[in-house]
């Protein structure tokens, strides 16, 4: 069911003259892809022409793959708008690679294309190392990972500023920025409220320029960049190195840990009953990534992977339709064919690309909080949540405990998400050593069982971190029959068994007496007042609604109630 | 005795609590009430029992040609209710 909050849900299509505006709106946010795709090439020496020829294939790749993700049809593509962008996570790869040479460089990234296309087949059979609870960390992380990527740019970092820029001014031209999208997402309506993010740049730039904060040289780039320009690939060969297969399949793995949370959020958002990840569609959105990066490899650019920033926009505006991973990926393949058009792009100031970053970020990490504490937590999880926050943070907030780590290891040692990540999966299972996802209640006989109820199956909840929703049913369930059950079926003590796993809470309700009745039809008024089976009739058609599935078994004087909700 | 009585009953409305509740409403209709006012915001629990009071309760307030009212329900109890169907006999208000 869609959620209220969002105009154009994944499966509607917004009218051609919105599609045009929301694809601007998300190439503007791909924009910091960009950025720091230049700034892993500054790293590795690289001809000022071949940045160039890479970042333009950036963008095609960036365009096909928004647009194979947002195919819903056969084996490759989720459905979701969930673009990708260049992936930091291969940061230390590229580092390792550039002596190696371009060919070495993109013939790698190719193989790990396809390595990462054979991980995505495995994902649906490594659904039980992500429950929800591994998500919502693993997605708060997401949002927490881009904020060093915002926070300087919209305070306006000297690092993040051209040479002689003013500061103050850039610091006002970021917060303006700022206020302009939250004020259009608080209390917009109609165009305001979809274009949060185009609204708050144009409101930037335009402070910008009366602040004198964009420099003429700016001006002069945009200016002297051609209109139409066809991209050529920067290599005419590939090549291979052994030695560099594992650091690559390591960055893989992470960069696949991250996948599984971006595209776990697409589908909360799009979803007000979501209630666990489709690891099927995860698995098809995985296939589309890596796809996407083997044909970026055979064009001659470096791996990517699904971009949290555009995720966090479309939930920002309330447009996640499919329809606009192809009008964006269409746009980012123009981009590519015109130079003046990146050349305008990569130029806005850094204070609106912070501002935009961190806007997106608060949607991001509220998304995984929610998901976190929709479940009943134990020491055991509350444990895993914070190791692996407390892991992940130290990736960016202390890079330097990490320095002398294994090289291959980089690749996740220096990723928050993909640490984050690492930690929760390691923990979640570590720590259910010795949990038990099964408990019996005995009811004696003629006592009142509801605190019991209530509380037996509040740590139970915790200990298997259920959904909150979940474990109420069930102690409302319970409560009604053991009233039911008062009504002289039973004389007896009352053996309640619950058994939990990943699809269903099964609770077997047993006792020596009469079955409970369970009728199909609500009874009626008439019924209710008058027939002195109403009551019961009542009791068992509400556990009927309450509950996924209900049935009553007898095997000579012993009943069972067999209740099952789904988790 | 006012037209319209008021009462907030605590805890739970089920068979174990009932008869105290059953007690009240009583005593507020032959006081002289034409209609109830149901403060839910204190009740955690409403079982089948207390449902087939509130069904009682409201035959005999629309006898004497008044109504009953709940609010403050808690989002679980409404859905109850709700799922019932007693939002045709009583009011709901927040």
């Amino acid at each position: 069911m869609k959620p209220a909050n969002l105009t154009y849900g994944v499966d509607d299509t917004p009218p051609l003259s919105l599609l045009a505006s929301l694809g601007l709106q998300q190439v503007l946010m791909a924009t910091a892809g960009w950025i720091v795709m230049a700034a892993m090439l500054a790293t590795i020496t690289v001809s000022p022409g071949d940045t160039q020829s890479i970042l333009r294939m950036g963008m095609i790749a960036t365009g096909l793959g928004s647009m194979l993700q947002a195919n819903r049809r056969g084996p490759i593509g989720s459905g979701f708008f969930c673009p990708p962008i260049i992936a930091p996570a291969f940061f230390s790869t590229t580092v390792l690679a550039g002596p190696f040479g371009l060919p070495t460089l993109f013939g790698m990234t190719a193989v790990a294309g396809v390595f990462e296309v054979g991980l995505s087949r495995l994902l649906p059979r490594l659904r039980m190392l992500f429950p929800p609870e591994v998500i919502g960390v693993v997605m708060t992380m997401v949002g927490i990972a881009v904020l060093p990527a915002g926070l300087p740019r919209l305070l306006a970092d000297p690092s993040t500023l051209s040479a002689g820029a003013d500061q103050s001014s850039n610091v006002v031209v970021g917060l303006v920025t700022l206020a302009v999208m939250i004020a259009c997402t608080v209390w917009g309506r109609g165009i305001a409220k979809l274009f949060p993010m185009l609204i708050g740049i144009v409101a930037g730039l335009l402070s910008a320029v009366a602040l004198g904060a964009i420099p003429h040289e700016t001006f002069q780039r945009i200016a002297n960049a051609p209109w139409l320009g066809v991209p050529h690939r920067p290599i005419s060969s590939y090549a291979f190195e052994w030695s560099l297969l594992l650091p690559f399949a390591i960055a893989c793995f992470a960069t696949s840990l991250k996948n599984i949370g971006d595209l776990t959020l697409c589908q909360k958002i799009n979803d007000a009953n979501w209630t666990r990840t489709d690891m099927a569609s995860v698995s098809r959105g995985a296939t589309a990534q890596g796809v996407a990066n083997i044909i970026g490899g055979l064009l001659g650019t470096l791996s990517h992977n699904t971009s949290s920033g555009n995720v966090g926009l479309s939930l920002a505006s309330g447009a996640t339709s499919r329809t606009i991973g192809y009008s964006f990926g269409a746009m980012v393949v123009l981009c590519a064919f015109t130079p003046k058009v990146a050349a305008a792009i990569t130029a806005l100031p850094a204070p609106i690309m912070g501002a935009s970053v961190i806007y997106c970020c608060c949607f991001m990490m509220l998304s995984g909080i929610q998901l976190l504490t929709s479940r009943l937590l134990d020491s055991r999880r509350i444990l895993m949540a914070g190791c692996a926050l407390a892991f992940g943070l130290s990736a960016g907030l202390s890079p330097h405990l990490y320095v002398n780590a294994p090289a291959f290891l980089k690749p996740i040692l220096n990723s928050p998400v993909s640490f984050t990540a690492l930690v929760a999966v390691l923990m979640n299972v570590l720590l259910q050593l010795g949990s038990t996802r099964r408990l019996r209640l005995v009811l004696p006989a003629g006592s009142d069982h509801y605190d019991a109820i209530r509380e037996g199956l509040q740590q139970f909840g915790a200990s298997v971190a259920a959904r909150k929703e979940t474990i109420v049913t069930a102690t409302e369930s319970l409560h009604h029959v053991m009233e039911s059950l008062d009504t002289g079926l039973t004389n007896g003590s009352v053996t309640v068994d619950l058994a939990y796993d990943e699809y269903n809470l099964d609770v077997d309700v047993s006792y020596d007496g009469q079955p409970i009745v369970l009728v199909k039809t609500r009874p009626d008024r008439e019924t209710l007042l008058n027939d002195p089976t109403g009551l019961a009739q009542l009791s068992g058609w509400l556990l009927g609604q309450r509950t996924d599935r209900i049935r009553v078994k007898t095997e000579g004087e012993r009943c069972h109630l067999l209740l099952r909700l789904a988790t | 005795m006012t037209d319209i009585a008021h009462y907030q009953p605590v805890g739970r409305f089920d068979a174990t609590t009932i008869k105290q509740h059953e007690a009240e409403l009583r005593r507020l209709l032959d006081a002289g009430a034409h209609s109830i006012e149901l403060d839910f915001s204190g009740i955690e629990f409403l079982s089948s029992t207390g449902l087939r009071v509130l069904l009682v309760t409201a035959n005999l307030t629309e006898v004497k040609g008044g109504t009953l009212r709940l609010k403050g329900t808690r989002p679980e109890i409404r859905e109850v209710i709700l799922t019932v169907g007693f939002d045709d006999i009583l009011q709901l208000n927040d």
